[in-house]
């Protein structure tokens, strides 16, 4: 499953060294520019920032293409409910349709947010492990209290890890279970309700059986979910906190322009 | 015996494994997202990521169903394809479509609370305490397409409800018979 980590495009640019809290932090006000642009100065301000920052890092259009895909039904949706059912002057009338020139600039505005919030987070996750954000995130997460809910930061970033190793596992289950009824006779295609059954069911099985070996093989091993250390530390720079002051500048001048 | 020079005594060992679990689910869920079985009265196919949200908040209580959903959130978040149609970043949960997601948040934790307090036998009993998640994450999903969409509530609901009405409700009948029959 190596196009699962798809998202990610190694590299050494400056943003693939800088350290995860500070491009989650910038992302975070980013997308809060995002919203609340409003007028094209700021969205053209915003466009150039996000080419400087895909130029800076390298990553290339297929994988802004990648994320947008999967989207790319909703865009013309949300323009097209916007351009014909918005009061306002008409741009001409062919029947029931009736464009308004108001519905043409809240479609354009809407989906171009979108289409910004979309290419600003494939532009962290395509310079960033997810094992470096995962980290990041258990960094910010720590000040919280997590404790009210019975959790630790720790045991957050251990559940993210302990997910992205399951799912591989899935899959690899799934087509040694599928082959193995495949061999004893199953035809997917004759009964798919069997074959579903007949797949889901030791899969479902298998998986919880390991879950339970897993935890008393982290029990055996001590895991508490405190005080714990890692193997790659994370540390902030100068330059990551100049990147920190520039970033909300950047966002107060887009709201204040 | 020391425990890393702190005083506090080692978790649970049920804690542990719920967290385990918790993970586990967060998985589920996320692989759920590409079993995709098209159904001939539905516009759209069936998939059994929201399923295993149900799950999650059947199984495995308000709090570790909860928790399951937000991490695998976080795993959308930091760049796995794990969200409909294998999207991925924070653009997609602040997006359009990003209200379904946060209600399935809400949709486990409810689900967790309702079951906690009631402990249902019977399918119906199961069956209805589902339907009030699957409102739950309607109620999140159109509210989020209103706001960041700029959409009336009728439009809101004829791209991001109808459609999805057919699939969702096999999806609760197929949980439901799980949860009655089967227990973690």
């Amino acid at each position: 499953m190596t196009n699962l980590f798809f998202s990610y495009f190694p590299g050494d640019s400056f943003l693939h060294r800088l350290d995860p809290r500070t491009k989650i932090i910038s992302l975070i006000c980013i997308s809060i520019a995002v919203f609340a642009a409003g007028i094209p100065e700021h969205f053209a301000t915003l466009v150039i920032l996000f080419m400087i920052c895909s130029y800076i890092s390298g990553t290339g259009f297929r994988a802004f293409w990648h994320s947008l895909k999967p989207m790319m039904i909703f865009f013309p949706l949300i323009f097209f409910m916007q351009l014909f059912l918005t009061q306002g002057d008409l741009i001409f009338s062919i029947g029931p349709l009736k464009p308004t020139y108001e519905g043409l600039e809240l479609g354009l505005t809407v989906v171009t947010r979108f289409v910004l919030l979309i290419l600003f987070a494939t532009i962290l996750t395509a310079t960033t492990r997810p094992s470096m954000i995962t980290n990041g995130l258990e960094r910010l997460f720590r000040p919280l209290p997590l404790k009210a809910a019975g959790i630790t930061s720790h045991d957050l970033a251990a559940m993210m890890s302990l997910s992205i190793r399951f799912i591989p596992m899935f899959f690899e289950n799934a087509r040694q279970i599928r082959e193995a009824q495949i061999s004893r006779g199953m035809d997917p295609r004759h009964n798919i309700l069997r074959a579903v059954s007949s797949i889901s069911v030791p899969l479902i099985i298998s998986s919880i059986r390991d879950a339970d070996d897993l935890t008393m093989a982290m029990q055996s091993r001590c895991y508490q979910g405190i005080s714990r250390t890692y193997l790659h530390e994370l540390e902030m720079n100068g330059i990551d906190w100049a990147v920190l002051i520039c970033v909300p500048a950047i966002l107060i001048f887009v709201v204040l322009y | 015996m020391v425990y890393n020079e702190t005083d506090s005594p080692p978790p649970e060992s049920d804690d542990l494994r719920k967290m385990v679990f918790a993970a586990l689910f967060a998985a589920l869920i996320s692989v759920g997202a590409y079993i995709r079985v098209p159904i001939p009265i539905s516009p759209v196919p069936l998939t059994a990521q929201v399923l295993f949200v149900f799950l999650a908040g059947t199984m495995l209580g308000k709090k570790w169903g909860t928790i399951s959903v937000l991490v695998y959130l976080l795993l959308g978040i930091i760049g796995l394809p794990v969200f409909a149609g294998g999207a991925s970043g924070l653009g997609i949960l602040l997006g359009p479509t990003g209200g379904y997601l946060v209600g399935f948040v809400f949709a486990a934790l409810l689900i967790g609370y309702l079951k906690e307090i009631r402990t249902p036998e019977r399918f119906i009993s199961n069956a209805s305490i589902i339907i009030c998640g699957l409102a739950v994450i309607y109620l999140a999903g159109v509210t989020q397409m209103m706001a960041v969409a700029d959409l009336e509530l009728i439009e809101a609901l004829t791209i991001g409800v109808v459609p999805f009405v057919i699939a969702d409700l096999i999806k609760v009948s197929i949980a439901s018979y799980i949860t009655t029959k089967y227990e973690i």
